[in-house]
């Protein structure tokens, strides 16, 4: 199953469009301005997508993830280099507080940022497509690409992969968005940007 | 050869969809309007120096130069030309931006009501 290139440009500028939204609930947070891209949109299997954040500078992660339920169905789940969420934190907290407070705040902090993100891409597909989802609360997890929950499971998922380069106070820091979708729902969705694209009579 | 005094709008967005929606959206309510499109800051800024268009709908967040720098170098050269940030950056720098570069704040997604806010500042 694979996207032409008006459905991978059409999820491209929904997910564009929650990611600008997202950046903005977090500038409000961090009281700066946040700079939020989500440059390109890949549609792999599972374990192609392992593959992609092998290929990661580093391999230990923060992940977030949050299941989401509706007219068809997605694990999505927000990757930062391990690093990255600690500075991400420092950013969210202020200077003030040491790496022991920083560390115990982490896992509260990068379930509020996951929240924010992956409930502004979600809404946006929503919005688009005037459906709804429901959505469980997000869950913290450290994990390197050989326990990364995306490995698990047997039964054959697709997997929308997002690169994200997030700038906070000119700290850049680069992670990755995954929607990781049965084929049949990855098939829902496709159906949903065909008719959203026939409706505008661009298709 | 004399001026076409049809209006002129240039899309530039790097996102097919969205140049294709405000090209139907815009072709639908001013039919008499001339368009075109570019991809990227660097495309727009050499359609505008073959011919200033009258109106410019611009993201903000492309590959090479932003839209805002791209918008900026438009002005300087063209402060007649009319300019919307058309983007999905809705933060309030991006408004500040916008505003101190005498340029009209959109905000994605666009839809019917966006493109005729765009159209309603173009031709003020």
């Amino acid at each position: 199953m694979s996207l032409n290139e008006l459905q991978r440009d059409a999820l491209g500028e929904i997910f564009n469009i929650g990611v600008g939204r997202a950046a903005a609930s977090l500038s409000q947070i961090v009281s700066d301005e946040v700079l939020l891209s989500a440059p390109e949109v890949m549609v792999v299997h599972r374990e192609q997508a392992a593959k992609v954040l092998l290929g990661a500078e580093l391999n230990q992660f923060s992940t977030v993830s949050q299941s989401f339920s509706g007219p068809f169905d997605a694990q999505a789940m927000l990757v930062f280099p391990e690093s990255n969420a600690l500075e991400i934190v420092r950013l969210m907290v202020g200077p003030h507080m040491s790496i022991e407070e920083l560390s115990e705040f982490e896992q509260e902090a990068m379930c509020e940022i996951g929240n924010i993100i992956l409930n502004a891409c979600m809404s946006s597909l929503a919005d688009i497509f005037h459906i709804r989802f429901e959505s469980t609360l997000p869950l913290h997890r450290f994990g390197d690409t050989y326990n990364l929950p995306i490995l698990d499971g047997d039964e054959e998922q697709m997997v929308l992969l997002l690169q994200v380069d997030m700038i906070i106070s000119q700290q850049r820091i680069q992670g990755h968005i995954l929607f990781l979708l049965s084929v049949p729902s990855m098939s829902a969705l496709l159906d949903h940007i065909d008719r959203y694209l026939s409706s505008q009579g661009l298709a | 050869m004399e001026k076409n005094t049809h209006p002129l709008l240039l899309i530039v967005d790097d996102s097919r969809m969205s140049r294709m929606l405000v090209r139907a959206i815009v072709a639908d309510s001013r039919p008499d309007w001339r368009i075109a499109e570019a991809c990227n800051g660097d495309e727009a800024l050499q359609i505008v120096a073959e011919e200033c268009p009258d109106y410019i709908s611009m993201d903000v967040n492309m590959p090479g130069i932003s839209g805002l720098e791209a918008a900026g170098r438009i002005r300087i050269r063209h402060p007649e030309a009319r300019i919307t940030l058309c983007t999905a950056n809705i933060q309030e720098s991006t408004r500040e931006a916008a505003a101190r570069a005498g340029v009209h704040f959109v905000a994605k997604p666009i839809t019917a009501q966006s493109v005729a806010d765009a159209i309603a500042f173009f031709e003020a």
